[in-house]
């Protein structure tokens, strides 16, 4: 091959791989290839030192120009694919993130939101109420009459002869129907008290969701209806649900809502206590006596009302086997339902 | 209330139901069927046997080898008793069973090169007692191959039912029968009554005086003479025994037995100590003295009814007989009492001797005021059964107050619309009939109904609703998921409590929610009044909280227990203030809607870049800052000082919305965090939610932009220490027109060198709307701002570099 020729040809080679070229390992090896000591521009150097006299200068002339243009080319590859800097070598990206502090709501509240989003879907109002009550407002509007067992169903902290802490949140139902005329669709979630002594079964605290529906014509097909609506989006659609026969003074007819055992579908186990069912609220139509106390015509308006503990609902649940937890604010405890 | 299943057999057949078919049907009908207990269960699979031959065992003196007949087939059994012989009729353990008193199950046996197919039991092994000298002897009238628990009358299921308080009329075993009877058609039956009475007339030996009409309607009296007081047969003792009553004679067992079986109580004296021949019902003394047959003294007041004979009291009407009148095994007369009682005064009385009986459970909610007379017969006629003696001819029946038949109108068509159903009239007073409901129908819509006797829960329109709701099924009434409500304003919310929780939590605290109840110490936090519960569970329980605080601090506690030192917390919850020392009316109290947030050890961990951050009351009080921005509320003002001597907290800052005070940032005093074994400083905040709420949030709307940029200038400066930086921040402001927007503090220094003077550095950020600003029109400004610190703060500026 003519010298020329040769060095023609490098320069084609050269300019293959400088357009291959994509990271500074590679810029390393064009310039070790053509540059180096042992390189192909060394190697045609020494070339030129053999060549006769007169062929020299124009082999050197194009050679020199060779090594100008290769020159350019790895300045131009070095800016492109700079040689990294020793720290970024030392980076290491498997070191911890720092994160942001997590907190998190309280597991009660937790299942309480998912309780009121679901009956606000169904057109429900959130209302509320004092939980230091009066005995008129806890029991005698509802239908409690006085020196009545139905009274005993309840284990009430006294205050005074007229003042207690509520048993339950139907004193709501009340306060709410006297100053509120007719539809009235709520929902009524706090803190109840019972005088029971505290175990891993019962405390003396704990909380419920009332609800409460009032309109011309709500039959106790509409309460079931809702009802077994709430269950399927609250614990699945493959839940089955059963209603039986109960007592509320202020409801009637009463019933207890059960959903199929969470854990054993129904086929029966220790949660469920071998019945394949799970209690899980309480319910009716309202009783005309408590229209009666607000000044309703029952002859007019009929509702439902029902209530259930959010305690138990979330225990089930979650598998929480001991009340007690729920109110001692144990961070331990308290982190495991941050993901909710 | 316990059904056993044996005893409920008299009344109804049930033979084509299983145990699990009778709970559902009764659990269905709210008669909650709560357990399920199998009496004799560990005794299944042993039978009477006969041993028909005995012979010595070939290589052992001590053992013999027996034939057991057990009634299907005979067995060679080894016997090692020494009281076995040939005719006795035994217990046979057949190959398979497990032996109560070891637990194992018994297998085939080569004794001594003899085989033994079963066992011959004693009472040991069958876990009936302690006695293993010999094997159990049973009766030579047990008839072979009857399963041993039915010959003890332990083959029995008890159904334990939850019966709610408006149903006493299925509080005995003829309730249970007559609901069974409405559900599945099949008829019931009472017991039959044969009673032969003496030529005596009961007018000769007593006579009964109803003092107080209005509590004692009707008093039915009947007399035994001459019975033998003394243990009940077997029967009657495992009827009761497996329903959990105690037997004690035979005379008190029938009294217990007819309650059982028809939801009357009876009572029953020894007739030698009721003296007068007379029984007169009315009212006790006040603070008059009474031992009821508990052997405890009670003390009577003058609401309570007494029955009492010409001279003393003898029971309390209802409740608990006297000591001085009950049945021994010297008794020979017998006086039964079977009365109807109001259910108020029952229940006041039992409530205010917190004596509750089987007796008064019945009468408080309300028994058969028909079926009295018809119980003192039965307990008269098993009395002699059992007891011997004879009844004495006549009854009384003082009944002063009689009631009406209650007559119900109840309209198809209303019944129909609450429940959502169209069920026919047919239907309808079908069901009624069969709870004994007796139905008149008129062509129109009403139904009458006369109720029966027994269920006084019957008294409205509603009440018969659900009668029917009840018989028809309530899994038969379809759902009806449709829902239609009107849309209005006021009903989209978002409620106050869950925006706080949802920007609290998104600052990273973790909500908390302590008990209400608190002790007295504790509740009275900062020397605040509690109310008081009256029938507190405990001394530690007894107050209801009047702060957040004590709660919170609690929780920290806890939680450094087990290590855990970094805590942010925030509870929402409600506390009473009480106005007065004794609460008496809702004016004496105040309930209010709290906010608490708790810091404690580190906010942020230090981690592989950072140092940690330790909470303080500035971070408190930047994060209440920025909770009251969130929710849009202006005007908020601190004011601080630290509290001198105040044994709960060291510092306060008090939280202000305009001029209205609405709670206070704390720095708890280490003294009274000892209380509670903390030893770290904790910073808790604690708001009245109820006043935030009432503080209109500011309307957000849009403000324009500036086009031109914000230049920031840095000044920084030695000044007094006694000079606030509120009053540093406000001059700045004093003196500034409106192209000062920001004020910023970014550092404080105390310089060892200056003991009485900081050094603060605040960067002033400018901006307007109409222009980019000139260094000269900046310089000009902070010269001025400058310039009045010096003048009236006296500060002493320092170079930045």
């Amino acid at each position: 091959m003519e010298n020329l020729d040769i060095i023609r040809s490098i320069e084609e080679e050269a300019l293959k791989d400088f357009e291959k070229i994509s990271s500074f390992k590679e810029v390393e090896n064009f310039r070790i290839k053509y540059l180096g000591r042992k390189g192909l521009l060394a190697n045609l150097f020494d070339k030129l030192k053999e060549l006769p006299k007169e062929q020299k200068p124009q082999f050197g002339k194009q050679l020199n120009l060779l090594k100008k243009n290769i020159e350019e080319k790895y300045e131009l590859l070095l800016q492109k694919f700079p040689e990294p800097k020793e720290k970024e070598f030392r980076e290491d990206l498997t070191l911890p993130g720092i994160k942001p502090r997590i907190g998190s709501k309280h597991i009660i509240t937790k299942t309480l939101d998912e309780i009121k989003d679901i009956f606000k879907s169904f057109g429900f109002v959130v209302a509320s109420g004092p939980e230091l009550e009066t005995d008129y407002y806890n029991f005698s509007a509802l239908n409690f009459p006085e020196d009545h067992p139905a009274r005993d169903m309840q284990d009430t902290f006294f205050i005074s002869k007229d003042l207690l802490l509520r048993t339950h949140t139907s004193p709501v139902q009340i306060r709410y129907m006297e100053s509120h005329k007719p539809p009235i669709r709520i929902i009524a979630p706090g803190r109840v008290f019972r005088n029971e002594a505290i175990s891993a079964r019962s405390h003396c605290i704990f909380h419920q969701v009332e609800g409460l529906y009032v309109d011309k014509n709500v039959t106790f097909a509409e309460l079931k209806g809702t009802l077994i609506n709430f269950a399927k989006l609250f614990y699945g659609s493959d839940v089955s649900i059963r209603f039986r026969p109960s007592f509320f003074p202020f409801t009637e007819p009463s019933a207890e809502m059960d959903v199929s055992c969470i854990i054993c579908k129904g086929k029966g186990c220790r949660l469920c206590k071998y019945t394949g069912w799970l209690e899980i609220l309480g319910c009716g139509m309202v009783d005309p006596n408590v229209f009666n106390s607000v000044n309703y015509d029952p002859e007019i308006y009929t509702g439902y009302a029902f209530g259930m503990g959010i305690e138990r609902i979330a225990m089930l649940k979650y598998g929480i086997d001991d009340i007690r937890i729920l109110f001692e604010n144990d961070l331990r405890f308290l982190r495991q339902f941050k993901g909710l | 209330m316990k059904v056993s299943l044996n005893w409920l057999k008299n009344y109804i057949d049930i033979s084509n139901y299983s145990v699990l078919d009778l709970k559902n049907i009764l659990t269905n009908a709210g008669l909650e069927v709560e357990a399920i207990e199998e009496i004799g269960k560990s005794l299944q699979g042993f039978v009477v046997g006969e041993v028909v031959s005995k012979e010595k065992h070939p290589n052992a003196d001590k053992l013999s080898v027996c034939k057991v007949n057990d009634g299907k087939e005979i067995h060679q059994v080894i016997c090692g008793a020494p009281n076995v012989d040939v005719g006795q009729k035994i217990v046979f353990a057949p190959i398979g069973v497990v032996i109560p008193g070891t637990g194992e199950k018994l297998k085939k046996a080569k004794i001594r090169g003899v085989e033994s197919f079963g066992m011959i039991c004693s009472e040991k092994e069958l876990g009936l007692g302690e006695d293993h000298t010999g094997i159990l002897v049973l009766n030579n009238s047990a008839s072979v191959g009857m399963p041993f628990n039915e010959y003890l009358g332990l083959d029995d299921y008890v159904l334990e039912i939850g019966i709610t308080p408006n149903r006493p009329d299925a509080l005995s075993h003829i309730g249970i029968a007559r609901e069974l009877s409405a559900i599945t058609r099949k008829k019931f039956v009472l017991p039959k009554i044969d009673i032969v009475e003496s030529e005596d007339k009961i007018e000769k030996y007593l006579k009964v005086e109803i003092l107080n009409e209005k509590d004692c309607p009707r008093y039915c009296a009947r007399m035994v003479r001459n019975v033998k007081v003394k243990e009940s047969p077997q029967w009657l003792k495992n009827y009761l025994l497996n329903v959990g009553i105690r037997p004690i004679n035979n005379v008190v067992d029938v009294s217990n037995f007819v309650m059982l079986e028809l939801g009357q109580p009876l009572h029953t004296f020894d007739a030698k100590f009721v003296e007068g021949g007379k029984i007169i019902v009315k009212n006790a003394d006040d603070g008059e003295k009474f031992i009821t047959l508990d052997g405890k003294e009670r003390i009577l007041d003058s609401s309570m009814l007494m029955i009492c004979d010409a001279k003393k009291k003898i029971a309390i009407a209802g409740v608990m007989g006297g000591a001085n009148s009950e049945i021994s095994e010297n008794t020979k007369d017998v006086i039964i009492e079977s009365a109807y009682f109001n259910p108020k005064s029952i229940r006041r009385t039992s409530k205010k001797l917190g004596l509750s009986s089987e007796s008064s459970y019945r009468f408080e909610r309300g028994v058969d005021y028909k079926n009295t007379l018809f119980a003192a017969n039965r307990a008269a006629q098993l009395i002699t059964e059992l007891a011997g003696g004879e009844i004495i001819g006549g009854y009384i029946d003082e009944n002063p107050v009689r009631f009406d038949d209650v007559v119900v109108e109840l309209r198809i068509s209303r019944t129909n619309k609450i429940l959502g159903t169209d069920l026919s009239r047919d239907e309808i007073a079908d069901i009624l009939q069969r709870l004994g409901i007796s139905v008149q129908k008129s062509n129109g819509d009403i139904l009458l109904c006369t109720i029966p006797p027994y269920r006084p829960d019957l008294t409205r329109e509603i009440d018969l609703i659900e009668e029917v709701a009840r018989i028809y099924g309530y899994d038969k009434i379809a759902g009806d998921s449709r829902v239609s409500f009107e849309i209005s304003v006021d009903k989209f919310q978002y409620l106050y409590e869950d925006k706080v929780k949802d920007i609290l939590t998104g600052y990273g605290l973790f909500e908390v929610m302590n008990n209400s109840l608190l002790s007295e110490d504790e509740a009275n936090f900062n020397d605040l009044k509690s109310v008081k519960i009256l029938n507190p569970i405990s001394q530690e329980l007894s107050n209801l909280r009047t702060s957040l605080v004590p709660g919170l601090l609690k929780t920290v506690s806890l939680n450094h227990r087990f290590g855990e030192f970094d805590l942010q917390l925030y509870e929402i919850g409600k506390v009473m203030i009480a106005r007065k020392e004794k609460v008496e009316t809702v004016d004496d109290y105040v309930e209010l809607e709290k906010l608490g947030i708790c810091l404690t050890g580190k906010l942020v961990d230090k981690n592989w870049k950072e140092k940690a951050i330790q909470a303080d009351i500035f971070y408190l009080k930047g994060l209440v800052e920025a909770l009251l921005e969130r929710l849009s509320l202006d005007n908020v003002n601190f004011s601080s000082y630290y509290a001198s001597e105040n044994e709960f907290y060291s510092i306060e800052i008090k939280v202000f919305i305009d001029k209205t005070y609405i709670g206070s940032l704390y720095k708890m005093n280490d003294s009274y965090l000892k209380k509670f074994d903390i030893e770290k400083p904790v910073y808790i905040a604690e708001l009245d939610l109820g006043i935030m709420k009432s503080f209109k949030s500011r309307v957000v709307s849009f403000k324009k932009l500036s086009n031109y940029p914000k230049v920031d200038r840095d000044i920084s400066f030695f000044v007094d220490n006694n000079v606030p930086y509120e009053t540093i921040e406000q001059t700045i402001w004093k003196v500034s027109d409106k192209l000062l927007i920001n004020v910023y503090l970014f550092d404080l220094y105390f310089d060892p060198q200056k003991s009485d003077k900081k050094s603060l550095a605040i960067r002033l950020e400018f901006q307007s709307y109409e222009k980019t600003l000139t260094n000269e029109e900046i310089d000009q400004r902070v010269n001025k701002i400058i310039s009045t610190l010096e003048t009236e703060l006296n500060v002493e500026m320092r170079k930045l570099n």
